[in-house]
């Protein structure tokens, strides 16, 4: 299993990279104007303070060496949060080909069982509320439209 | 015209039908949203913080506002019921409230919480009404230094924020400060980190980020365990016994002035004034061993105490533009985003708005505790849905009110990424409340310092030439030094103390 103290030095190593980022992208604008700070003034500095700050906790997390627990508490918590982020994924790229309606159903109809015990007709009713209801909803009362499929057949139905 | 003539027509304006309704929903929302362990009040306002941008600004701001303190009243349900609390500062009530419950006390203990909230919230709202106006008449002393200090102010108490490791704090306030750099510069307009996406002209959209951060990233925390539904204890009566009055009466009024303090006082919290009640009550009592084994003073100081505290901290935000906690952060967004900034200028240039956000608030605490005595029984069967249901309906509200922002692809894509990031930060124990805080504040900050040099031609002496604005830097430099400089003080009493001995 990924250890806690493995994830934090990858999250710091990524952080210190932005920093070093951000301070050589501002060096590439102007640091400073007649009168006052340029566009680069900001990315400079914070760049510079981020970079340090990581480097400082990395250098606290090779100094101090104990048993590092793990960053999931099991390998079946990992798998279930994977496959949310995994499905919301899926939900975003859905979203721009098939719309918001066919794109929630689908996730609905298949999240609730991969984490719940609900039967089948419960579990499409969720969908379909979640779905249809929610768009005609936010569509209808509040005048929120939502993504409509790119495929045109889809469109033709109404989707 | 005078504070009470304008309170007067803020009610007015409150007590109309569209924005009674806003303050009922919004109550009704909060009340769910602190009835549900694992979600808080941050993560429910910023779900339903694009929801509003259809809404006219009062009543989008009366709706999060009503949710934010009704989440105080919700969150007692739980941790009486069932030993859990649905939000942090419901934590001590679980202490004595779960013990009343388990000596079928629950009604009593429920009924005191709610009558302390209405009363801490009350009192609270009452003293914003004197409070506000001559707080905000200081706005006339207010141009772009003292804003830059203001924000100063704001950052300098991200320390109180940062919680056990102050550089994961800065690290985490960075980030924030970092997430407001892409996009034009405000003083020249140039792009900046754009990357050549379009869609980046107007930078990362801070709805997007913090709906991430804190919405879905809770999510993602507790999919970690297989949690399918929650069962609760019986309920019984809600009527109170003299006695029960007798002995709550004391701990209420105590409640509701410590919470007033620590509300109005940017990043202590409404979890910090419901232990320090606790604590106090446990101090004051006749016999402290009563506490823990289901004492009613154990109940009525914290919950009144966190309520006042909840109404309290909206005052740094309506009259200096300091929001002192995340929520207040996204309720703070809610306002730039309808246009209006809030701080010194809002009494003046919104005041009719401000006003009637008040006087809501007084609406919004009869509201809630109408909902939470006689219907606490229906707030109870919400916990009977399984989880799995209702992590899908918030996973699609959050898909909605992100795209909702600017029927943007890309913003639901950010709010993705930022969810993983939001979820790994906060497994590694870096606060997100700082990069909240410098997310919203970021832009004025930027905006702010560039303004007062051009008006000094660069000469950083602009900043110490009013008492305001060198005020408030002595004031963020105190709040950053003193309690870096607690642990060397205490060490040098002991030494002290240890000297006299010898």
């Amino acid at each position: 299993m990924i250890q806690s103290v493995n994830v934090l030095r990858v999250a710091l190593a990524v952080m210190i990279a932005a920093g070093v980022f951000l301070v050589v992208n501002g060096l590439q604008l102007r640091y400073y104007v007649r009168t006052g700070p340029g566009p680069g003034f900001f990315p400079v500095w914070i760049g510079a303070v981020l970079a340090a700050s990581g480097l400082y906790l990395m250098a606290q997390g090779f100094l101090v060496r104990e048993d590092s627990e793990s960053f999931f508490p099991s390998r079946e918590a990992a798998q279930r949060v994977g496959l949310v982020v995994l499905s919301l994924v899926c939900v975003w790229v859905a979203l721009e080909y098939l719309g918001f309606r066919l794109a929630i159903l689908g996730f609905a109809l298949i999240v609730p069982q991969l984490f719940g015990r609900q039967s089948i007709a419960t579990t499409v009713v969720i969908a379909v509320v979640a779905s249809f209801g929610v768009a005609y909803g936010f569509e209808r009362w509040l005048g929120v439209w939502l993504p409509t499929p790119e495929l045109e057949f889809l469109q033709r139905l109404g989707l | 015209m005078d504070v009470i003539s304008l309170f007067m027509s803020g009610l007015w304006a409150a007590m109309q039908p569209d924005n009674l309704l806003y303050a009922l929903v919004g109550c009704v929302i909060g009340t769910a949203v602190g009835v549900l362990p694992g979600v808080g009040p941050v993560a429910g306002v910023a779900i339903l913080l694009p929801v509003t941008y259809g809404m006219t600004p009062v009543g989008a701001l009366i709706m999060l506002a009503a949710i934010y303190y009704g989440t105080m009243y919700g969150g007692t349900i739980t941790s009486v019921l069932m030993n859990v609390p649905g939000e942090a500062a419901s934590v001590v009530t679980a202490i004595d409230g779960y013990q009343m419950a388990q000596q079928g006390r629950a009604g009593t203990a429920l009924a005191i919480a709610a009558i302390g909230s209405f009363i801490g919230g009350t009192i609270a709202t009452i003293a914003i009404l004197f409070i506000a106006v001559p707080l905000s008449k200081l706005s006339l002393y207010f141009g772009p230094p003292e804003f830059f200090a203001l924000v100063l102010v704001g950052f300098a108490l991200l320390v109180t924020l940062a919680g056990d490791s102050v550089a994961k704090g800065v690290i985490s306030a960075i980030l924030g400060l970092a997430l407001t750099l892409p996009g034009l510069d405000p003083m020249s307009g140039v792009p900046r980190m754009t990357f050549g996406v379009p869609q980046m002209l107007d930078g990362f959209g801070f709805v997007p980020i913090l709906m991430g951060l804190f919405g879905i990233s809770e999510i993602l925390l507790n999919v970690e365990n297989r949690r399918q539904s929650i069962l609760t204890a019986p309920l019984s009566s809600l009527v109170l016994t003299r006695r029960d009055w007798r002995e709550a009466a004391a701990p209420i009024m105590r409640g509701s002035l410590m919470g007033f303090l620590i509300g109005v006082v940017p990043g202590l919290g409404a979890a910090t004034a419901s232990f320090l009640a606790y604590a106090v009550e446990k101090r004051l009592a006749a016999d402290p061993s009563r506490f823990g084994n289901g004492a009613i003073e154990g109940v009525a100081g914290p919950e009144t105490a966190n309520n006042a505290s909840a109404n309290a901290a909206l005052l740094p935000l309506l009259t200096l533009g300091i929001p002192g906690s995340a929520t207040v952060a996204l309720i703070m967004g809610a306002f730039l985003i309808h246009g209006i900034k809030p701080g010194p200028f809002l009494f003046t240039e919104h005041s009719a708005l401000v006003w009637t956000l008040i006087a809501s608030m007084v609406v919004g605490n009869v509201i809630l505790l109408v909902l939470n005595l006689p219907l606490v029984g229906i707030w109870a069967k919400v916990l009977l849905i399984p989880y799995p249901v209702l992590f899908t309906f918030i996973l699609v509200f959050t898909i909605v009110g992100t795209y909702s922002i600017d029927s943007s692809l890309f913003d639901v894509a950010v709010m993705l990424v930022f969810s993983v990031v939001g979820y790994v930060m906060r497994k590694l124990g870096f606060p997100m409340a700082p990069l909240a805080l410098t997310l919203v504040l970021g832009p004025q900050f930027e905006t702010s310092l560039g303004q007062s040099l051009v008006m000094s031609d660069g000469d950083p002496v602009i900043f110490f030439r009013s008492w305001m604005s060198t005020g408030l830097i002595v004031v963020a430099v105190a709040a950053v030094l003193l309690p870096l400089l607690r642990p060397v003080m205490r060490s040098t009493q002991r030494l002290r103390g240890q000297d006299s001995e010898v």
